[in-house]
């Protein structure tokens, strides 16, 4: 589903943001509120570190309080939250990745578990994709974040991460690939 | 469910803290300092660096205490060759005594140095043999292995083994043994993976995993990327952890946390990190602590943390404190910790001064009373963590037990003790070794069903408990298996009908199996039922 054609999420959000420009905080927190878990879930995903993904969303809205003025309508916001908190992810995965953390074996991401995951799924193996998402390269990750959590099609994914559409759809295929093996061989191993 | 749609359900929204909007109006509220800085930020921080430098440099010889770095104490290190351990040389470092400089930028300093005496210690590293036919690895491998060694070096009173590729090999029972498990490169990702176990004679003590970049693109920072920053980044967790760490770093976080130019968040970042290394001395080879000092055991730094949780206005920043100061036990924090816990608005200030008061004061009778107080708190965490520190670490199980039999308290007062065990407890104990008797079990199966809806249950918590079950053989936890064939929830249904395989040949079983294989609207369930009743049917092999 293109960004354009998505609903909004918060009535008033458009009065919220003029509300905002001019300098109310108390609206710019009514228009956090329609966006932070968003914000936050996709740092989450990328990170795989609550108190990273906090952070990040942090930094996000207040850059954004920064950049309201150019902020046209709640499409505009949203397509803009998207794109910085993507791009601060994979800065900041850039920079975790040249410069390692030592974690204990046996620490998991076990905070990062979904408030809103279908009934049906199996938890034992969302906590394994979960994991196994942070193992991908930071491009794939993005990818695949924006592609199964936010629901954007290949073409608004390449807007977002300014990568071409066959970049990502070659991402989201090896990506897959790798996935599902992992998967498929766990079983098998076990 | 097929991969992409498993997916989408394990990357569903998330809900961040509570406190993560306030904490953004707050940082907006003071935006203004923070736009200026941002228009020369490199002009500012060359500017600050070059003024701290100036004046950490003017004090330290004003007071006579710069040294060449020639002068400053060096752990003694055995060449790194193949040697079998027994029979590498291995050359005692002398005990150090070093001078720890205090903070250049606060009247809160130390008018005298500090003396830290630090026990030799002596540490053998064992690496596989580097055997990769990849250039790009085996480079790798090289260079993590020599930085390794160098930062190992960098240790005060360290005397260092390189064992070779001598695993398993007995050593001195003194020794700390460190040995490289796993080195993996893929050079076409630029990414590596490392994992490391350390060791004494007695018992693994620290397993790490890394993940990491193979570029040693940024500067700066000794725990820069490339398989170099690595090492350095491994050995300051050791450090962290067992041994005593650099001088200078130590220098560097005191500094930058007694610096009151500094902002409240750079302090208390630099408090954490000081707080997560050790003085002096190390953990004896039987994993004790004894002997070993923290960073933040130091009068200043104690009462520079006081100040900064009475005057921070971020909550995770006052918690950030007490949690640090765990460990320090200096009886200057107990009247403060206790107010936290008594009056801070914040409930994870209040966890983190009750986790430092249990910690480290338990006999203390102020804080006993603070304890019982916290025990009948509202919060379920307040009151378990209290009634933990009250009971202490032996006696904890058992009064776990106790809470789930006794029939007077509130159902979900009964289990919230067992929940907090299950979940945060380290290393994660069995759920059969609170279920040791009778009355146990059949509390246990009667509380379940509002323990596994209760908030203390996040889904991993009611994954464990649910996967415990099938490990418990008793008349009340097959009543309770049949009655989760009912849930809502396919993956319960589905878990319950393949646990209830092993009591298929009971009728009232069996029928609720068929019943199942039938009926359920979930294949997955379906199949499962029908699983169990096969497995029943099918000859034992004696």
């Amino acid at each position: 589903m293109p960004l354009t054609e998505r609903p909004l999420e918060t009535a008033g959000s458009e009065e919220l943001l003029a509300r905002a420009r001019r300098g109310d905080l108390a609206a710019f927190g009514e228009l956090m509120t329609g966006h932070e878990s968003r914000v936050f879930s996709v740092a989450l995903r990328f990170t795989g570190r609550r108190a990273d993904a906090e952070e990040l969303t942090q930094d996000v809205f207040v850059q954004l309080h920064g950049a309201l003025a150019r902020i046209t309508d709640e499409e505009h916001l949203r397509r803009w939250l998207l794109r910085t908190v993507a791009h601060r992810c994979l800065n900041r995965l850039r920079d975790d990745s040249r410069r390692p953390r030592l974690v204990p074996i046996e620490s998991l991401p076990a905070d990062a578990e979904p408030w809103a995951a279908e009934r049906d799924a199996d938890p034992l193996l969302g906590a394994r994709l979960r994991r196994l998402l942070l193992e991908l390269a930071p491009d794939a990750r993005a990818v695949v974040v924006l592609r199964f959590q936010e629901d954007l099609d290949p073409a608004e994914i390449a807007t977002v991460l300014a990568m071409s559409v066959n970049t990502v759809k070659s991402h989201l295929r090896r990506s897959l690939e790798w996935l599902r093996a992992q998967c498929t061989g766990d079983e098998h191993g076990s | 469910m097929d991969l992409e749609q498993q997916l989408r359900a394990a990357l569903a929204p998330c809900r961040p803290a509570t406190s993560l909007r306030p904490a953004v109006l707050a940082r907006i509220s003071t935006a203004p300092a923070a736009r200026v800085a941002r228009r020369a930020p490199n002009r500012i921080i060359l500017v600050g660096t070059m003024l701290a430098v100036a004046a950490v440099l003017t004090l330290l010889v004003s007071r006579g205490m710069y040294k060449p770095k020639s002068m400053m104490p060096a752990a003694s290190v055995v060449p790194m060759t193949p040697a079998p351990a027994p029979a590498a040389p291995v050359v005692e470092a002398p005990p150090v005594s070093a001078p720890v400089a205090p903070a250049a930028t606060t009247a809160e300093a130390e008018p005298k140095q500090v003396e830290t005496v630090i026990k030799p210690f002596t540490v053998r590293v064992t690496t596989p043999q580097n055997l990769s036919k990849d250039p790009a690895t085996a480079a790798a491998f090289k260079t993590f292995h020599e930085a390794l060694f160098d930062a190992l070096r960098g240790l005060p009173g360290l005397s260092l083994i390189d064992a070779g590729p001598a695993a398993g090999q007995t050593g001195n029972s003194s020794y700390y043994d460190i040995s490289i498990n796993e080195f993996t490169v893929l050079p076409a990702e630029n990414h590596m993976r490392i994992e490391m176990r350390g060791s004494t004679a007695v018992q693994p003590i620290y397993p790490v995993s890394m993940h990491g970049g193979l570029a040693p693109t940024c500067a700066g920072s000794p725990e820069c990327g490339g398989p170099a920053g690595s090492a350095a980044a491994a050995v300051m967790i050791l450090a962290g952890n067992f041994f005593p760490a650099p001088l200078s770093r130590l220098k560097e976080y005191k500094s930058r946390f007694l610096n009151t130019s500094l902002s409240l968040e750079e302090r208390s970042r630099a408090l954490s990190s000081l707080g997560s290394l050790l003085a002096d001395g190390i953990r004896d080879p039987q994993y004790s602590q004894s002997g070993a000092k923290r960073a933040t055991q130091d009068p200043a730094v104690v009462r520079g943390a006081m100040d900064l949780a009475a005057t921070a206005a971020d909550q995770a920043m006052r918690a950030r404190v007490w949690s640090a100061m765990r460990g320090v036990r200096d009886v200057n924090l107990v009247q403060p910790l206790i107010a936290a816990l008594d009056r801070d608005p914040d409930s994870k200030v209040r966890v983190a001064a009750l986790s430092t008061l249990a910690a480290d004061f338990p006999d203390d009778p102020g804080v006993r009373a603070a304890l019982e107080t916290a025990a009948r708190d509202s919060s379920p965490e307040i009151r378990v963590l209290a009634q933990r520190g009250l009971v202490g670490e032996a006696a904890w199980n058992r009064q776990v037990v106790a809470s789930l039999k006794d029939a007077s308290l509130p159902a979900a007062e009964r289990t919230e003790a067992l929940l907090y065990t299950m979940r945060y407890v380290t290393p994660k104990p069995a759920l059969g070794a609170f279920l040791s008797d009778d009355a146990a079990i059949r509390a246990f199966a009667e509380l379940y069903p509002k323990a596994v809806t209760s908030s203390q249950a996040d889904a991993n918590l009611r994954q464990t408990l649910l996967n415990s079950l099938g490990s418990i053989d008793h008349p009340a936890i097959t009543d309770l298996q049949l009655r989760n064939l009912g849930s809502a929830e396919s993956s319960t249904r589905r878990q319950a009908a393949a646990q209830l395989a092993r009591h298929a040949d009971e009728s009232r079983v069996r029928a609720a199996l068929e019943k199942v294989s039938n009926e359920d609207a979930d294949a997955a369930v379906r199949e499962a039922a029908s699983k169990a009743l096969k497995a029943a049917a099918a000859p034992v092999a004696r």
